[in-house]
């Protein structure tokens, strides 16, 4: 059985930044995902979603933690 | 030869070539059209039929990450070609960047008249600080590596008898005004680090972060998506795996000239 959204980004962005990360993690402010991470991070949403992501209708601040994110493109694995 | 003199000469051969960009766009491509190499395709593996459809999306994949990597590009060499600080090589920045433009042009004149549309660029802005280390030469870097890759494909491309003359012409065109900006790029970057002596080890370690985004947008499972093929994203990983020769060889072509001069890692090729 694949591991929860949440497991599964909290597990890749510690493994990026050496260090654990919470649901609530200020990722970007924190500057623990570099640009270049982003990008990765999207195609990673992307596959656990099973879609694309349009990302010109995103809300300011949709990466900004991982509980963010599970808010924005995962609604229904929000309190996993 | 100084930098000066290079940018001079490759200035007066871009003013040559200004009147020469003409593509004799077909009305429509149709299934029987190769329009990206085989070996060149990011899931080579498939039958012949399904190959060629997957050709067509990853060739305006390919010109959608051109067009897309382009804007920064022109920003740059614009803000350069004004400073002072560029100020012998300025006309040339300046050529550099209409040919940029009208790059741009013809990848999205491709894609727009026979998909219809470009695919997005998987990224989005920040807040977050640039990078401080060494801007100048990230710039130069990321730029040089760029077009280095991208050039590969295009002078493949350019003379593969399979692909459809619109595709063989895009890329020759391509080719053509790449190989100025590299040779450009190739003796700036050397003036650049000898003259700095920069922490090698910083750039590096941005500059792999580079060169690994590009090449993940280079397997885009849109594509895969759009050319009919099933279980998009696990065939996307199957294919990086697969594909990581090739990708090691590539770099290790493309990046040569940053590897000579310290900025890339061999041992962390993506």
């Amino acid at each position: 059985m694949k591991d929860a959204p949440s497991i599964t980004l909290k597990r890749w962005i510690g493994e990026r930044c050496g260090r654990a990360v919470a649901d609530d993690t200020p990722l970007l402010e924190e500057e623990l995902i570099t640009s270049f991470d982003l990008v990765e991070l999207i195609l990673i949403i992307e596959e656990l979603r099973g879609n694309p992501i349009d990302l010109l209708h995103l809300a300011p601040g949709s990466f900004a933690s991982v509980a963010q994110i599970l808010k924005t493109f995962f609604a229904e694995h929000t309190h996993v | 030869m100084t930098l000066a003199t290079l940018a001079g000469r490759l200035h007066r051969l871009s003013l040559t070539r200004d009147g020469d960009n003409a593509i004799a766009w077909p009305d429509r491509l149709t299934d029987e059209d190769w329009c990206f190499s085989h070996d060149l395709l990011s899931h080579p593996d498939l039958a012949e039929t399904e190959a060629r459809r997957l050709a067509f999306w990853e060739a305006v994949n390919f010109f959608s990450l051109n067009f897309h990597g382009e804007r920064p590009l022109m920003a740059g060499l614009a803000a350069r070609a004004g400073s002072a600080a560029y100020g012998t090589v300025a006309p040339y920045l300046a050529a550099f960047e209409r040919e940029e433009a009208a790059h741009s042009a013809m990848f999205a004149t491709f894609c727009e008249r026979y998909a219809g549309r470009l695919y997005p660029e998987k990224t989005i802005a920040t807040s977050r600080r640039q990078d401080p280390v060494e801007p100048e030469i990230l710039f130069f870097a990321q730029t040089l590596f760029f077009e280095e890759l991208m050039d590969l494909y295009n002078r493949r491309m350019a003379e593969d008898p399979l692909l459809h003359p619109v595709i063989r012409r895009i890329h020759a065109l391509h080719h053509r005004d790449e190989t100025g900006h590299i040779l450009f790029g190739r003796r700036i970057l050397r003036d650049l680090v000898t003259r700095h002596d920069p922490d090698r080890g910083a750039l590096r370690r941005h500059l792999m972060g580079f060169v690994r985004l590009t090449w993940m947008q280079l397997y885009n499972a849109d594509a895969y998506r759009d050319a009919g093929l099933d279980e998009v994203y696990a065939r996307r990983n199957r294919a990086w795996v697969a594909q990581t020769g090739f990708r090691h060889a590539m770099t290790q072509t493309a990046g040569h000239h940053l590897l000579a001069l310290g900025l890339l890692d061999t041992e962390v090729l993506p």
